[in-house]
């Protein structure tokens, strides 16, 4: 097929348009600069979503051959491999603003006690910052997507100035923040990026409950409505839809010089051109087209002559824990909707009380799913059948807590993505390969996030759901990728510099989760737009002093 | 219990249903089998019960979805009729109330993994209804709020 080649150089070509390329885009099109956004899908369209669609009214729609939007990539229309005992569950949401459209929407800052904690501990290298180089960003990214929280301020959980209002605690958790505090654990109010009240002209939040199938009203950030549509009104965006770029391309002097991608529905092979290439495709799939852009200046890949990029992926390993408080048991069913998700939040502290401990790093725990549900998935742990079953599942739907601590990964060089003999996808392009494992040091923390689960709920003298001690959810569950293309002071051991940029391409930038060295134990999304808006700011900055 | 990713690939598969619904995947006499069955597992109270729900209609859908489970839900239901014969000579649905509990109670018992299959299936298909959420659960949320009240009883503070 002829490739179709375009002769316009654009200032900054950005793969990917969810939280890291979104931002990238916006930030840059602001101070002038012209950018062209390849996007592997479309826009979703918000008069499409089923925000609103009672459980039951599902199927009446299906039989209507009605269809809710596709958020996630259908694994056969673009497949992946992993290692046959250590599945990786890869979830991928290709269209403007990815996975942002339907994401979990809490935001935590990163503090030293992360960007530090392999200095501290010697695993790894540390971060190439320090929480002081990136709180300022973190003040503007809150500002600008409106995050709403409390006013506690920790080593492991910095505060914020500029948090909205946090929405009032459900009962459960109110119950659960009490046993907790008679333990000595402290759950602090969420940080979640939900709009408690008007912000920049937004309509706040309804409490419907929905935002899983999409926030008809945007009252939560979404890359594509809180970014992209602004960059696109400055005129200076261009953005191609359903352009699922394979490689960057590079000129004799191994410079990055455009990206190849294929156009999703015909396959048609194209070409564009760029004086600056940002990969934000998300982590595995910035990896992977970065190992697939070989050529003779870069046979292992671009920018990976030291054969850092796809190693060290770490994630998060995960699990849940459900009981039911007694002061809830048997009460009328109330809203418990709120923002959707948890409104409560426990911040790490197990580096903080003096004992020593056979692991290193920590955990957090988040509690979505607390209070009466769309569905009781409880009951199937439940025994029996009949009217007394009945009862028992009506007594304890209002009483639910559901508990689900999430522990750093450490990362290790084996556990990565390549792309090495791995079959094609339908554009001839090599898929990745993820082969990821946990080791004894997660197997240790594991056991005391079931020790610290369980007392919680032992102490609000919950009724605990029977669960399996040490099972974690199948690798890549959390949704938060990281590693495979890391930042790092030593160019020998790690692909970046602290503003994304790679030690080796000069003009080739990575904005997304891979450029974090840790997986910490927090949910990433606004430690990647800060570090996207400061690594765009440095970018325009050497623009504009002729540097790049 | 379900993780969010399962809930998650739930939709997924939600979503590529067919667009009409096609011809029953059980026949009369298994048709009723399953409701005898499910309405067991939730029978009806002062609130409905799974057959008021619609549950033996979800069951069959959900066969029809997931082709590939029919086999051996075939051969689930055959073998409830099959201790049926054995200890009352007489099939599962022409059995006393008694009768059957006692059936089911051994399945429970036992761990028997087609009757945790059903039960799983009952409790999916009845606590997304109307009758089973918003009904017997009373379920009120996916509304639209002027304000989120959280809880508001001093005592839960502690
Ligand atoms: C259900 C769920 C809950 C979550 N909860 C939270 C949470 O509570 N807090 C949190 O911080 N994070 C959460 N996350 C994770 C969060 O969504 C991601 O961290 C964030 O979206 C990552 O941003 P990104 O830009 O790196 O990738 P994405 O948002 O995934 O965007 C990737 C972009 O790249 C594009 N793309 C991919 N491949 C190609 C290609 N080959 N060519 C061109 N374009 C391509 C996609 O179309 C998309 O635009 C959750 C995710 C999910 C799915
Ligand atoms: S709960 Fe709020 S943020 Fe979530 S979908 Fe409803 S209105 Fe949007």
């Amino acid at each position: 097929m002829q490739i179709q080649k375009s002769a316009v150089v654009h200032d900054v070509i950005i793969i990917g348009s969810g939280a890291a390329g979104g931002m990238a885009a916006w930030n840059l099109t602001r101070q002038g600069v012209n950018v062209l956004v390849l996007d592997a899908g479309s826009k979703f369209r918000k008069s499409a979503f089923w925000s609103h669609v009672k459980p039951w009214e599902w199927q009446v729609r299906l039989d209507r051959g009605q269809r809710p939007p596709q958020f996630y990539v259908d694994p056969r229309e673009q497949p992946y491999t992993f290692t046959k005992d250590q599945p990786f569950d890869l979830m991928r949401v290709w269209g403007r603003g990815g996975k942002t459209n339907v994401w979990g929407r809490v935001s935590l800052r990163y503090g030293d006690v992360d960007f530090q904690g392999p200095a501290r501990d010697g695993w790894e290298i540390p971060w190439p910052m320090r929480y002081k180089d990136i709180s300022p960003y973190y003040d503007k990214v809150e500002q600008l997507i409106g995050v709403c929280g409390g006013d506690d301020d920790q080593d492991s959980l910095p505060g914020s100035r500029y948090h909205l209002p946090p929405p009032a605690p459900r009962c459960g958790e109110q119950l659960l923040r009490k046993a907790a505090r008679g333990i000595g654990i402290s759950l602090v109010a969420g940080r979640r990026a939900v709009l408690t009240k008007e912000h920049n002209g937004r309509a706040p939040c309804h409490y419907c409950g929905a935002c899983g199938k999409g926030c008809d009203i945007s009252a939560f950030f979404n890359s594509s409505d809180y970014l992209l549509e602004p960059a696109l009104r400055t005129g200076k965006l261009t953005v191609i839809d359903n352009a699922v770029a394979a490689r960057v391309l590079n000129n004799p002097e191994g410079r990055a010089s455009g990206v190849q991608y294929f156009d999703r529905a015909s396959g048609a092979e194209h070409t564009v051109r760029g004086r600056i290439v940002i990969v934000a495709a998300s982590c595995i799939d910035s990896t992977r087209i970065l190992l697939n852009s070989k050529s003779s200046q870069h046979p292992n890949g671009i920018a990976n002559s030291n054969d850092v990029i796809g190693r060290y992926l770490c994630e998060q390993v995960r699990f849940h824990m459900y009981g039911f408080v007694p002061e809830l048991a048997g009460t009328a069913a109330l809203n418990d909707d709120g923002i959707s998700g948890e409104h409560i939040y426990m911040p790490r502290y197990n580096h903080r009380d003096g004992r020593k401990r056979d692991y290193l790093r920590g955990f957090g725990m988040q509690f979505w799913g607390s209070g009466a549900q769309s569905q009781a998935q409880f009951a199937k742990s439940l025994d029996g059948f009949g009217a007394d079953f009945k009862r028992g599942v009506k007594r304890r739907y209002p009483a639910l807590v559901a508990l689900h601590p999430y522990g750093e990964v450490l990362p290790r060089r084996d556990n990565r993505v390549t792309v090495e003999g791995t079959p094609k996808d339908r554009y001839g392009v090599p898929i990745a390969k993820i082969e990821y494992k946990t080791g004894e040091n997660e197997r240790k923390m594991v056991e005391e996030m079931y020790d610290v689960a369980d007392a919680m709920l032992r102490a609000a003298k919950a009724e605990i759901l029977p669960y399996r001690r040490g099972h974690v959810d199948v690798a890549g569950s959390a949704i938060h990728e990281h590693g495979t293309c890391r930042m790092g002071e030593d160019p020998k051991r790690s692909a970046l510099n602290s503003f994304c940029q790679s030690h080796e391409v000069k003009n080739l930038f990575v904005v997304d989760g891979a450029a974090f060295p840790t997986a910490t134990e927090k949910n990433p999304t606004l430690t990647i737009l800060a570090l996207a808006w400061r690594a765009t700011d440095h970018l325009a900055a050497e623009m504009r002093a002729g540097r790049l | 219990m379900n993780s969010r990713r399962q809930l998650l690939k739930g939709v997924a598969t939600a979503t590529v249903l067919p667009i009409l619904p096609a011809a029953p995947v059980l026949d009369p006499e298994q048709s009723k089998l399953v409701a005898a069955l499910v309405d067991l597992i939730i029978p009806r109270t002062d609130t409905p019960g799974a057959v008021d729900a619609g549950v033996p209609a979800y069951v069959n859908r959900h066969l029809e979805n997931n082709p590939a489970q029919q086999p051996r839900f075939g051969a689930g239901l055959r073998a409830v009729d099959e201790q049926s014969h054995l200890q009352f000579k007489q099939p599962f649905a022409g059995l006393r109330p008694e009768q059957q509990t006692a059936i089911l109670q051994s399945m429970s018992d036992r761990k028997d993994p087609f009757f945790k299959f059903i039960k799983d299936l009952t409790i999916d298909g009845y606590y997304s209804s109307r009758e089973g959420l918003a009904q017997e659960l009373g379920w009120q949320g996916q509304s639209m709020l002027p304000e989120f009240k959280g809880c508001t009883h001093p005592e839960h503070k502690g």
